[in-house]
């Protein structure tokens, strides 16, 4: 642990944060934009793994995206420093 | 010379960086800095010759003009002297203690250069340097006692006469 102040050790997971909510937006995004594509297509499920999990999927699908556009998750995004290298904690 | 003359100023294009944990090289509309990390004490060398004016009476205050990224918090460094007399064998280190400059609130636009000086006084604290000495400035960044995220860049540094 480094020795220093207390707002560069909270800086390390404000970062932390930022980047995994950006990444977890970008591929939630891309699930959603690939469920569009596939229900424009529609294609038989029967015998895949998509049989009787459709429904769950895309609701989790959903859940991923509200909850990946939470407020607090803006919020860390907004706050990210790109020069803070880490390693504060 | 008079207390307040000048008797060096560096740029960060006169970094002669240490081995490991230097600042880097960076630009800001075109303006060379220096760039300190905020958690590793990363530091910068530069070295001159004490000027045959100065009367080493008090000592030297050492200036340093930054500016940082973040707009809250406080920036401040540390200022060490190493004197490259006969008796010094620059195959290694020698400077004499790091000297405080006080951390202080950054201003509230990130751009801005902020200017804060340490007095050193002469004698140990300074490695002894009398003029016409060769010598090295190392300015490390105080990241134990600053509270600034992220990185601060050091635009130009000015010795003075104290």
């Amino acid at each position: 642990m480094a020795n220093v102040p207390a707002q560069k050790k909270v800086a390390d997971l404000v970062n932390g944060a930022a980047v995994a909510a950006q990444a977890i937006r970008a591929q939630v995004a891309i699930l959603k934009a690939l469920r569009t594509i596939f229900n424009t297509v529609n294609p038989s499920v029967v015998g895949t793994p998509l049989a009787g999990n459709l429904a769950a999927l895309s609701a989790s699908i959903d859940a991923l995206d509200t909850q990946a556009n939470l407020a607090v998750w803006t919020a860390m995004i907004a706050a990210y420093v790109p020069s803070h290298q880490g390693n504060s904690l | 010379m008079a207390s307040g003359n000048t008797l060096a100023i560096f740029t960060p294009l006169g970094n002669e960086p240490p081995a490991t944990n230097y600042a880097t090289i960076g630009s800001r509309n075109g303006h060379p800095t220096l760039q300190y990390d905020d958690t590793t004490g990363w530091a910068a060398i530069f070295t001159a010759v004490m000027p045959q004016t100065y009367s080493n009476t008090t000592g030297i205050t050492v200036y340093i003009a930054a500016s940082a990224v973040a707009t809250s918090g406080t920036m401040g460094w540390l200022v060490a002297l190493e004197r490259m007399d006969t008796g010094t064998d620059i195959d290694g280190d020698s400077f004499a203690g790091d000297q405080t400059v006080t951390a202080a609130t950054v201003p509230g636009t990130s751009g801005q250069p902020l200017t804060l000086n340490v007095a050193i006084t002469k004698g140990a604290n300074m490695d002894s340097v009398v003029a016409g000495d060769p010598f090295r400035l190392r300015i490390t960044r105080d990241v134990a006692n600053d509270t600034a995220v992220g990185n601060t860049e050091i635009l130009a540094v000015e010795i003075r006469e104290t």
